[in-house]
C-alpha cells in the first residue's frame, strides 16, 4: 500500500473508532478487572480492531464487527489473565459515565450482577442490553439462533435469581 | 432487581454517555473556534503593523527625495526602483489584509477554508516576489558600491551581511508569524469540518 493510501485507511479507522468509541466502552466496562482495567481493554481491543481492519470486507455490518472483535480483544484478555482475576471495585464502571458522584444505584447494581456471570453470559446480556436482534448476537457469538434464545433465558433467569438473593 | 429495571439502568448509561459525547465535541468545537479566532487575530493585528511599516517607509522615501543627493543615475534608477517597491509591498500588503478579513466564523467553514487557501497562495507569491526583488536591487546596491564608490571591502562585507540578516530576519518571522498561524487555523477549521461544523 502507498504512502497515500496507509493514511487514507488510518484516517478511515481513526474515523470508525471515533464512530464507535462507546460501544467498545460498553463492552471493555462488562470486563474490566482489577489486572486488566477499563483503559487496557480498551487500548486492547482498538489494537485488534487496527489489526483486523483490513481484513474487514464489510460482509456484515460494520457494528457487528466492532462487538466481535472488541467481545473477542475482551475474553481472551480474561481468559488469559483469568487466573488472576481479582473481582474489581465499582470504580471501573464509573469511569464510563464520567460522574462517579451522581451514577444511580440502579447501575451500579446492574454491573455487580452481570461482574457475576461467566464470559459468553455477559457478552449475550449485553448484547440483549443493546437491543441487537438474536440474529446479530449469533453474528457476533457464534452460536447457532436458537442457542442464542436459550442462553439468553437461562442468563436472564440467572440475573433474576441473583438479584433476589 | 427486575429485568426491566435493568434495561432501564442500561438506557441511562446510553443517555448519558451520549450527552457526554455531545457535551464534549461542544467543548471541542469551542477550543477550535477560540484557536482559530487567535491565529486570524495575530495575522490580522501583525498584518496593520506592517502596512504602518510600510507607509512610514514611503514616507521616509519620499523624505529622501528632497534631500540634496548625489548627481547619479544609478542612484537614481535604485531609488526609484525601490520607492516601486514599497508601493507594491503596500498594495500587496492590503489586498491580503482584505483576503484575511474575509474570512468571518459566521460563514460556512468551507468557505472560510478557501479564504484560507487564498489568502495562503497569495502570501506566499507575494513573498517571492518580494525576495526575489530585493534580492536583485541588493545587487544593484552593491555593485554600484564596489565598482563605482570604490569602497574597503570591509564597509562592503557590513552592508552584505547587514542586508543578508534582514533577509533572514524577513523569512524567521514569516514563519513564527505567517506560516504558523495559517496552519494553525487551517487545521482548526479542518478539524471543525471533521466535527460536522459546517
Amino acid at each position: 500500500m502507498n504512502r497515500q493510501g496507509q493514511q487514507e485507511t488510518e484516517r478511515e479507522f481513526v474515523d470508525l473508532v471515533k464512530r464507535y468509541e462507546r460501544v467498545i466502552y460498553k463492552v471493555c466496562s462488562f470486563y474490566a478487572t482489577e489486572v486488566s482495567p477499563m483503559e487496557d481493554l480498551y487500548q486492547e481491543a482498538v489494537l485488534n480492531l487496527w489489526k483486523a481492519f483490513p481484513k474487514f470486507r464489510g460482509e456484515s455490518q460494520i457494528s457487528t464487527w466492532i462487538y466481535r472483535v472488541t467481545l473477542n480483544s475482551c475474553i481472551s484478555d480474561l481468559r488469559r489473565n483469568g487466573k488472576h482475576v481479582v473481582r474489581a471495585p465499582l470504580e471501573f464502571a464509573e469511569n464510563i459515565v464520567f460522574q462517579p458522584d451522581t451514577m444511580e444505584t440502579e447501575l451500579r447494581e446492574l454491573y455487580r450482577l452481570i461482574r457475576q456471570l461467566g464470559k459468553l453470559e455477559r457478552a449475550i446480556i449485553l448484547l440483549w442490553l443493546e437491543d441487537r436482534p438474536y440474529q446479530e448476537i449469533a453474528d457476533i457469538t457464534g452460536l447457532t439462533v436458537s442457542n442464542v434464545g436459550t442462553r439468553l433465558k437461562r442468563t436472564k433467569e440467572k440475573l433474576k435469581s441473583m438479584s433476589n438473593q | 432487581m427486575e429485568l426491566e429495571e435493568l434495561k432501564t439502568a442500561w438506557t441511562s448509561l446510553n443517555q448519558r454517555l451520549e450527552r457526554q459525547e455531545l457535551l464534549k465535541s461542544a467543548i471541542l468545537r469551542e477550543t477550535l473556534k477560540s484557536k482559530s479566532d487567535t491565529s486570524l487575530s495575530r495575522m490580522i493585528n501583525y498584518g496593520y503593523f506592517s502596512l504602518v511599516t510600510q507607509v512610514l517607509g514611503l514616507f521616509f522615501m519620499i523624505w529622501i527625495a528632497f534631500l540634496p543627493h548625489i548627481d547619479s543615475l544609478t542612484l537614481e534608477i535604485v531609488y526609484y526602483a525601490v520607492m516601486f517597491g514599497v508601493v507594491c509591498a503596500l498594495i500587496s500588503q492590503i489586498i491580503s489584509l482584505k483576503k484575511l478579513q474575509k474570512i468571518d466564523f459566521s460563514l460556512p467553514i468551507s468557505e472560510n477554508l478557501n479564504y484560507v487557501r487564498e489568502y495562503k497562495t497569495i502570501y506566499i507569491n507575494i513573498l517571492k516576489v518580494v525576495l526575489s526583488y530585493s534580492g536583485f536591487l541588493l545587487l544593484i546596491v552593491i555593485g554600484y558600491v564596489a565598482f563605482f564608490m570604490k569602497t574597503e571591502p570591509w564597509r562592503l562585507i557590513v552592508i552584505f551581511g547587514a542586508l543578508s540578516l534582514g533577509a533572514v530576519w524577513g523569512c524567521w518571522e514569516y514563519k513564527r508569524m505567517y506560516q504558523k498561524n495559517i496552519e494553525a487555523l487551517q487545521k482548526s477549521l479542518e478539524e471543525l469540518r471533521e466535527l460536522g461544523e459546517d
